[in-house]
């Protein structure tokens, strides 16, 4: 088991975003985490990470309690996200991009500069390895949020939204590179709206629903869930 | 005097330069080493030298101080605390004159020799501050491939987005800001020995610190070679301008400023990027045209 949440749970003022939500992660698995919008996925996400201190609970990662360390000390203990709103260094190459997170792991540039390369060729960025961040369209940009995080070694990788406004012929290849990450050995923790994708990739699937998790377990069981199907389409009025 | 100008924008271009946090109050540092220098020296006859790392020290404790207090402002909140820092030491240095000689300042008395740091000619200061400037571009060209380079550009970008691939932004910013305030004392001990006379209103003001900030931005923040081409080119026509119009004075100082504002609405990444632009379109015609 590389990650466990136990009863984490996250207030903003009066609204609670997350609820007692506890699971357990699977290495080398890959897990969806749906939700409709406003659930609590990236809020999760940014829980596990150490970005938002959380209110109550705890977080184990690799048997170690992570509760509320801060997110460089997580990226070097193996536990990197991407944004679903990409945050890409805008002033540097694509290449110093994944770099950035290559350092993470070594001290000279030569050896980042191989890691990152890896990285990026993994993703299919290599080719604009050399060009501006701020030049990368929205699909590009997402793959380069990936080859950032992939850089610095995880052994978990949260990927918020990869998927979300790329045109439907990147999707495949987006699933791809998940794919191909998860059989090099990191665990995949995935939000996503694009249902095909999702029960297509994941192993398990999470579903939130105003910041409490309502169903858990095998992709073909969680759609025919009626907790599920309720929280996405409501139920009628008998 | 240019290449004294030119290590100091650029030892301010160490840290506000890349990672984008402008420290209006850099001439605070500039004033403790040309101080911890002028005092030692002209109170204790300790060799300049030595008071260039006597100040060098003092920079780097009150950097490491400033710096860990001011790590959670951001964007004018961090400017106007460099301002209110400067403000104060100033404050300090004309107030306490026990230590300081108050607004008159320190005389440096004139006794040539190497270990006085102290000349009759002028072309050993020009050494001197020519050495200085190479280190600091140097620092920076050396900067531009490490680690902490990449890092101190990262934490400038998104800092958020920097922690998440494991850089520690606290201590990327300290150690920037404190090798830049290090640099930037250097400095102004080189100035003190040079001028021989400091008071407050002189090393420690505002205006100091914005000439310094302006020769950077002009040539190109967060470019190694940005602050000499900056200096390179406003020094001398500053020198030029205050020539031209003897009768009126800070007329020059108006012609500058708006030359300044000329190129920073136009280039608005400063001169060096600009040109290096220039140059990159220019080579990517000549490709097209033997392409064609």
């Amino acid at each position: 088991m590389i990650l466990r949440a136990d009863a984490i749970t996250k207030r903003f003022g009066g609204i609670c975003a997350l609820d007692k939500v506890s699971f357990e992660i699977e290495e080398g698995s890959i897990v969806g985490l749906i939700g409709p919008n406003g659930a609590g996925k990236t809020t999760l996400f940014n829980c596990i990470n150490g970005t938002l201190p959380i209110d109550d609970g705890r977080i184990y990662f690799c048997g170690e309690e992570i509760t509320n360390k801060r997110s460089y000390e997580l990226a070097r203990l193996g536990m990197c996200r991407s944004y679903q709103i990409v945050k890409p260094f805008r002033s540097m190459t694509v290449l110093q991009n994944a770099m950035v997170g290559a350092f993470c792991r070594v001290k000279s540039r030569k050896s980042a500069q191989e890691i990152a390369t890896e990285a990026l060729e993994t993703v299919g960025l290599y080719e604009k390895r050399d060009e501006k961040a701020s030049n990368l369209n929205i699909g590009e940009s997402k793959k380069l949020e990936i080859a950032k995080a992939f850089s610095t070694k995880p052994k978990l990788l949260l990927l918020d939204e990869v998927m979300a406004g790329i045109l439907p012929s990147e999707v495949k290849v987006m699933s791809k590179i998940v794919r191909d990450i998860n059989e090099s050995g990191v665990t995949i923790i995935l939000i996503e709206h694009i249902m095909e994708a999702i029960m297509s990739l994941s192993e398990r699937i999470i579903v939130l629903n105003f910041g409490e998790k309502i169903a858990e377990g095998a992709a073909s069981e969680v759609v025919r869930n009626s907790e599920v199907i309720k929280a996405y389409l409501g139920v009628e009025e008998e | 005097m240019t290449f004294l100008w030119t290590g100091l924008a650029a030892s301010w271009n160490f840290y506000s330069g890349y990672c984008g946090r402008l420290s209006i109050g850099h001439a605070a540092f500039l004033g403790i080493g040309a101080y911890a220098t002028a005092l030692l020296y002209a109170n204790y006859g300790i060799s300049p030298w030595i008071g260039i790392l006597v100040g060098g020290a003092l920079s780097a404790i009150v950097a490491l101080i400033i710096g860990g207090a001011t790590l959670r402002l951001q964007g004018t909140f961090f400017v106007l605390s460099t301002i209110a820092f400067a403000k104060i030491l100033e404050t300090f240095a004309i107030t306490a004159k026990g230590i300081t000689g108050g607004s008159l300042g320190v005389l440096i008395p004139y006794t040539p020799g190497f270990l006085n740091m102290t000349w009759s000619g002028k072309l050993p200061y020009a050494i001197i501050a020519w050495a200085y400037m190479i280190i600091v571009i140097a620092a920076c060209v050396k900067l531009e491939k490490s680690k902490l380079g990449y890092f101190l550009k990262a934490v400038g970008e998104n800092k958020e987005a920097a922690e998440n691939l494991g850089v520690n932004s606290s201590r990327t910013m300290l150690k920037a800001f404190l090798i830049s305030a290090v640099f930037t004392s250097f400095g102004g001990s080189i100035m003190a020995m040079y001028v021989m006379y400091i008071e407050p209103s002189f090393v420690m003001s505002m205006g100091n610190s914005v000439q310094f900030i302006l020769l950077a931005i002009a040539g190109g923040l967060g470019t190694a070679f940005g602050p000499l081409v900056g200096s390179f080119i406003l020094v001398p026509v500053t020198n030029i301008l205050r020539g031209s119009f003897p009768s009126i004075s800070g007329l020059h100082g108006l012609l500058l400023g708006l030359i300044l504002i000329v190129v920073l609405l136009y280039r608005t990444n400063g001169i060096l990027p600009a040109l290096r632009e220039f140059v990159d379109n220019q080579r990517r015609r000549a490709k097209n045209d033997i392409k064609s």
